[in-house]
This record gives C-alpha cells, sequence and structure tokens, in this order.
C-alpha cells in the first residue's frame, strides 16, 4: 500500500511539474470509455459521437479562440482501470469529464468523482446509484447522465398506450432476473394504473428462457389490448412468434432493449404494428437529429446508433457548461471553477439529437423518448412522448 | 367466476405435450448412452446447438428442407461418434471420474468453438423454410402445425428405437452390453462398434430434437444447447438413467411441470419447480421412475 501511494504521489508531482509548462491555450475534457475489450462497441460509439461533436466545435472557432482538446482513457471494461483512468485524466487537467460509458464501471469511479467534486456526465449508465447514493439516500449532485432510465421508458410506454392506442387492458411479460426489465415493468404498471389502463396479466420468465407458451396462453385467456415486453432484442422473436402459434394477436410493445431487433426479423408479420421506444432513431425527422446523422455519416462512414448520439449529447452538455465558466472568467482547475461547471450543468436548457434535455431533481434528462413503428419489418419513427 | 376454464387447461395440456416431447427426444440419448458406458454425457445437450447450426447454414445455402434436415442429423451423428472416438475412447479403462470431465471439458469446447465460428451473438433460425407454421383450430382452440408435428415426430422416432432395441441383433447386443460390458465382450460382441452405434443412435434422436427445437423457437446462439441438455439430463434421472421408457416419461414429466408451473402464474419459479420435482422423486426412488435398482458389483 505505502508503495502505491509513493508511486501515486510521484505521478502527481510529475503531473504538477508538467502543469507549469502546460499549454494555456487549449481546454480538455476527458473520455473515459471501454475502447477495446467486450464491451469495445459501446466505449468506441460514445467516443465517435464526442469526437464528432468536438471536432464541430473547433471548426467553428473553439472556446472564445481556444480549442477543446479531448483526451480519452481506455478502461477496458475493468472497473479497477476505470478508477486509475479517472485519477489519470484529472491529474492531466481536465475540465470535465464524459464516461464512464457502462453502469458497471462509472459506479466504480462516482465515489472518488463525488470526493472531488468533479463534473462528471456519463453518457449511457442507466444504473439508478449513479447520480443517486444509495447509502446516504442523497443526490450526487457532480453526476449527471444524457440517457434516459428504466422506469422512464416505463411510464412512456404506458403514456402512449393510453393516449395512442386507447388500451383499456394492458400485460406485461418481463424478466424477473434482468434489472431493465424489472424496472421497466413496475413504472409501466404504475403509471397505466395512474392513467386508467388496467393491468390483467404480470407474466415473467427467467433469462435463459427459450418457452413462453405457458406464459402466452395465460396472457390470450386475458384477452389484453396491448402487451408490454421490456426485453432485449434477441430473445423478442422467440416470444413474438410463440406468441403468433397461439393465436395472440395483440399491439406489442418494448423498450430500447429491441433497439437491433429490425436486424434479426425473418418474418415481419410478426411485428405488423409493433412499437418500441428508444433514446435516438435515424429517421428522427428533427433538424438537429438529422445534421447529426449527415455529419456522422460523413465522418465515420456508418450509421450512428443511439451511443453515438448519446455520446454527443453527453459532449455538448459538458462543453456548454465549460463555456459558461469561462465567460465567468473563472480560472481553470479551481474548486470554484468545477463548482461552476456543475451548476452550470444542472441548469442545462438545450436542444440536442435525442430532444430537449434538462435535468430534474435526480440529475436524470428530463427529455422525450422516441416511438418506432415496426412496419415491413423495419422500424419507422413514429412520435416524440 | 372461478369456473374451469378447459380451453385454457387444453392448450396449456397440448404446451406441456410439446415442450416435453422435445425434452424426452434429448433425454434418450444421456439414457443410453450412461446405459452401455456408463457416461454423463454432458456434451450431448451441445449436440443439439451443433444441429441448430448446420441446419441454418444448409437452409441459408439455400439447400431444400429433406436436406438440410438430413445434413442436421447426419452431422449430430459424425460429430458424436468423433467426440466419443477421440475424447472418450481412450479414456475407457479411465476412472469414471476422468471420464466425466472430459465430458464436461467437449461440452466446454463445443461451445467456444461455436463462438470463436459464429459469434456469440445469436442468430434468428428460419423456421418456416423447413415447416410451414399453419394455424389449425380446433373449435375454439388454436393449435398450430409445427406444434402437432414435433409431437408426432418424437414419439415415432421413441417407437422406432424401441423396436430397433428391442427386435434387431444390433439391438439385442446393446441390451447385452448395457447388461455387462466385459461379459458381452467374451460373448463376441464387438464393443467399440456397439459404443458407436450407441453414440450415432443418441445424437441422430438429439439432430431430430435440434430441428423441432429451433422450428418451435428460432434461435441459434452457442450456449442455446446448455440449459435444455441440462433439463433432458434431469428428465433422464428423473425416469431412471439407462432406462428408454424411463427418458421418455421423464421427459415428459419435466415438460408438463414446466407448464403446469407457468400455467398457475409462477413461471419465475419453473427452474426450481423443475430441480425439486427431481428431490422428491430421487428421495423416494433414487434410482428414478423406471430405473431398475442396482447393486455395485465388486
Amino acid at each position: 500500500m505505502k508503495k502505491i501511494c509513493y508511486f501515486f504521489t510521484l505521478i502527481l508531482f510529475f503531473n504538477l511539474c508538467g502543469c507549469v509548462n502546460q499549454k494555456t491555450d487549449e481546454i480538455k475534457i476527458g473520455v473515459l470509455a471501454p475502447l477495446t475489450g467486450n464491451l469495445a462497441q459501446y466505449g468506441q460509439a460514445v467516443l465517435n459521437g464526442v469526437k464528432l461533436y468536438v471536432d464541430a466545435y473547433n471548426e467553428n472557432g473553439g472556446l472564445g479562440g481556444k480549442p477543446i482538446a479531448c483526451i480519452e482513457y481506455d478502461e477496458e471494461g475493468d472497473c479497477s482501470k476505470a478508477i486509475v483512468g479517472f485519477n489519470f485524466l484529472v491529474d492531466k487537467g481536465i475540465a470535465g469529464l464524459v464516461g464512464d460509458a457502462p453502469s458497471v464501471q462509472t459506479l466504480a469511479i462516482v465515489d472518488d468523482a463525488s470526493k472531488q467534486n468533479f463534473p462528471v456526465i456519463t453518457p449511457t449508465a442507466t444504473a439508478v446509484g449513479v447520480t443517486y447514493d444509495e447509502e446516504k439516500k442523497e443526490v450526487r449532485k457532480n453526476l449527471f447522465r444524457a440517457c434516459f432510465l428504466d422506469s422512464h421508458q416505463g411510464e412512456k410506454m404506458a403514456i402512449f398506450a393510453k393516449k395512442e392506442l386507447k388500451a383499456n387492458k394492458a400485460a406485461v411479460l418481463c424478466c424477473t432476473e434482468n434489472d431493465h426489465s424489472m424496472e421497466a415493468k413496475d413504472f409501466f404498471v404504475k403509471k397505466a394504473k395512474e392513467l386508467g389502463i388496467k393491468i390483467v396479466a404480470i407474466e415473467s420468465f427467467l433469462s435463459d428462457s427459450k418457452d413462453f407458451k405457458g406464459q402466452l396462453t395465460n396472457i390470450l385467456s386475458k384477452k389484453p389490448d396491448c402487451l408490454f415486453i421490456p426485453y432485449y432484442y434477441e430473445t423478442i422473436p422467440l416470444i413474438a412468434s410463440q406468441a403468433k402459434s397461439i393465436g395472440l394477436s395483440c399491439t406489442m410493445l418494448g423498450t430500447d432493449g429491441w433497439d437491433s431487433l429490425t436486424s434479426i426479423i425473418l418474418d415481419p408479420t410478426l411485428f405488423e404494428d409493433s412499437y418500441f421506444c428508444s433514446a435516438y432513431s435515424t429517421s428522427d425527422p428533427n433538424e438537429m437529429a438529422q445534421t447529426f446523422l449527415n455529419d456522422y455519416r460523413k465522418k465515420f462512414g456508418r450509421d450512428p446508433n443511439t451511443f453515438d448520439a448519446e455520446g454527443y449529447d453527453a459532449a455538448k452538455i459538458l462543453i456548454s457548461a465549460i463555456e459558461k465558466v469561462c465567460f465567468k472568467k473563472i480560472s481553470l482547475g479551481t474548486p470554484e471553477f468545477k463548482q461552476g461547471v456543475i451548476d452550470a450543468m444542472k441548469e442545462t436548457d438545450l436542444e440536442c439529437v435525442t430532444g430537449h434535455i434538462s435535468f430534474d431533481e435526480f440529475n436524470n434528462p428530463i427529455k422525450n423518448v422516441v416511438v418506432n413503428k415496426i412496419v415491413g419489418g423495419k422500424a419507422i419513427f413514429c412520435e416524440k412522448y | 367466476m372461478h369456473r374451469f376454464n378447459w380451453l385454457l387447461i387444453f392448450s396449456q395440456f397440448i404446451n406441456g405435450l410439446q415442450l416435453g416431447s422435445i425434452y424426452a427426444l434429448i433425454s434418450l440419448g444421456y439414457s443410453m448412452v450412461y446405459g452401455i458406458i456408463m457416461l454423463l454425457n454432458f456434451a450431448h445437450g451441445d449436440i443439439i446447438m451443433v444441429g441448430g447450426y448446420i441446419a441454418l447454414i444448409s437452409i441459408l445455402n439455400r439447400f431444400g428442407p429433406f436436406i438440410s434436415v438430413f445434413f442436421a442429423i447426419s452431422g449430430c451423428a459424425v460429430i458424436s461418434v468423433l467426440i466419443e472416438r477421440l475424447a472418450y475412447r481412450p479414456l475407457r479403462k479411465a476412472s469414471k471420474t476422468s471420464l466425466l470431465i472430459t465430458a464436461i471439458g467437449v461440452s466446454i469446447f463445443l461451445q467456444n468453438l461455436a463462438q470463436l465460428i459464429f459469434s456469440a451473438n445469436g442468430r434468428p433460425f428460419p423456421a418456416s423454410s423447413i415447416l410451414k407454421n399453419n394455424k389449425m383450430r380446433f373449435g375454439k382452440i388454436n393449435v398450430n402445425s409445427v406444434t402437432i408435428i414435433t409431437i408426432l415426430i418424437s414419439i415415432i422416432s421413441m417407437l422406432l428405437l424401441v423396436i430397433l432395441v428391442h427386435k434387431t441383433k444390433l439391438g439385442k447386443a446393446m441390451r447385452a452390453v448395457s447388461e455387462d460390458l466385459e461379459s458381452g465382450q467374451l460373448m463376441g460382441i464387438n464393443i467399440d462398434k456397439v459404443i458407436s452405434f450407441t453414440f450415432i443412435l443418441g445424437s441422430s434422436l438429439a439432430g431430430i430434437a435440434s430441428i423441432m427445437f429451433c422450428c418451435q423457437y428460432p434461435l441459434v446462439n452457442p450456449t442455446m444447447g446448455y440449459m435444455i441438455g441440462m433439463k433432458a439430463f434431469i428428465a433422464a434421472v428423473l425416469g431412471g438413467i439407462g432406462s428408454i421408457p424411463g427418458a421418455v416419461v421423464g421427459g415428459f414429466t419435466i415438460g408438463f411441470v414446466e407448464i403446469f408451473v407457468s400455467a398457475i402464474g409462477f413461471s419465475a419459479w419453473i427452474d426450481v419447480a423443475v430441480f425439486a420435482v427431481l428431490i422428491i422423486v430421487l428421495l423416494i426412488r433414487p434410482f428414478g421412475i423406471l430405473g431398475r435398482r442396482l447393486t455395485e458389483k465388486v
């Protein structure tokens, strides 16, 4: 332990020395994400989104003439490396951090970040504990997220079912072993009851289930208008084909777990008139979303996904906050600067790619979800809620 | 309101029958191999996965449904004979534990090989190009044709197997070897041949099961065989491992228990119920429902 302490003191010392010679004509932000390993696809997407925003921002003159530099750290999907990475980036003198991408690794750094009162925005971590300290029962004031929570999706889909589908009876099929599924279910049921939708059946399954006929037959006997299935896309075709085979033909609703569903649909008739919500859709007609889509295609040669969009938005929120503080002429690296960025982020009121974003008391974004309709095996932008 | 809903009960009965018939087909393979060489062949579940991928690839390469099914079944047979040759035969004189551990090793090997070749992501199975899913109506009940065909094919395969084991010379040899391997050998039975044949038979049934499974649950992934293999193994133990009718009874029992549990609204408790049934049956009849009491030979 002592040795490690010495080691870090040494690193800190060299970094302090470095600060003296530091170029003062650029402002740094950090990106902490898994850029290699199992979770690399999330991390890379987030990084692409951040880079796209930063490059565009610098082309437009940067922050009062100073360019923004983006320092990335690859934590390889490892919690201890995430902590090392966080401290490394802070020592590099970043003004704020975009990261980490997955929930587990983000939870690993929140304590360090809170101690230093360091402004952090995670683009994609959905765990409640990221912005809310469940032990102390208080909000982590310095942590924000750009993505919405599973609870948010459940509520929005219930509203959608009431308003657009005029549903009176709804059923839910969820996975008891999965947090995403259970949280979305709880809030769907709660909101649906508030809106006067009768929940006629709540059936569940285990994460490695292949057979859903028992549950679906029960649901069929209750004759619901719609069936909410908050789960991941691989399992959805199994459920849909078994639903069809027993003669259950109500409208199916899903969450952003369905995002890649359309890439594996073989029989489009199974999903005719199904809906799912997501944070971002390439067919969103909103001008900012379309500009983002075109810029992204130009730069990376493929279509962006939700993680790209959320990385972009996170960078936008952070940089806008830094901008506000810099105009107040507070010098970089001071506690006042950090507090300034945090306060500015809290007051965020921005038009972003994934919709208009402001933050609620738990530092979760208040924004609309995109509801997609599946038509002929393709997801079509339908509505914003 | 508390009237019996006969329609619901009948639909759930069909569901149980269909799930049970798949379990029965797979547990037959476990049971036969155990009966012959006392090996719990844990790689048997992964043979289902191999069959699924072979069928998938053949269909994607535009072979017809019959040829794809043939490829899948014979592919399963070839792979399991290879496994027996390369992994189990060299260890026939070794302890039972080494064999068991080798079987687990083969299972892990197959799963990881599939992951290496096909990636860990599941792939949708084009079920409709093998079996058209037609809706059939009996009165007010919707039953799809795949379910009926699954049940029929399973029953026919099981009947054929019984005939094969009880009416042919090879079947006689199999029964003799399962009774006593060494005496069988002394009577002039070619042990290697009988063992290979048993593996071929068991894995062909697994091949049929994998086609039925993929048509019902159209998703193929490298770990798909694990859970279903586990359930089929439980079915084999429940019915009395080593006994062919026992495997069938065990398979249907597990299928009905699963559907019953989810029908009464406890779908999250399916696995608990399955294992509880296993424990209860083994407490009452330690050798399984139809198993024979075996005394250890000294």
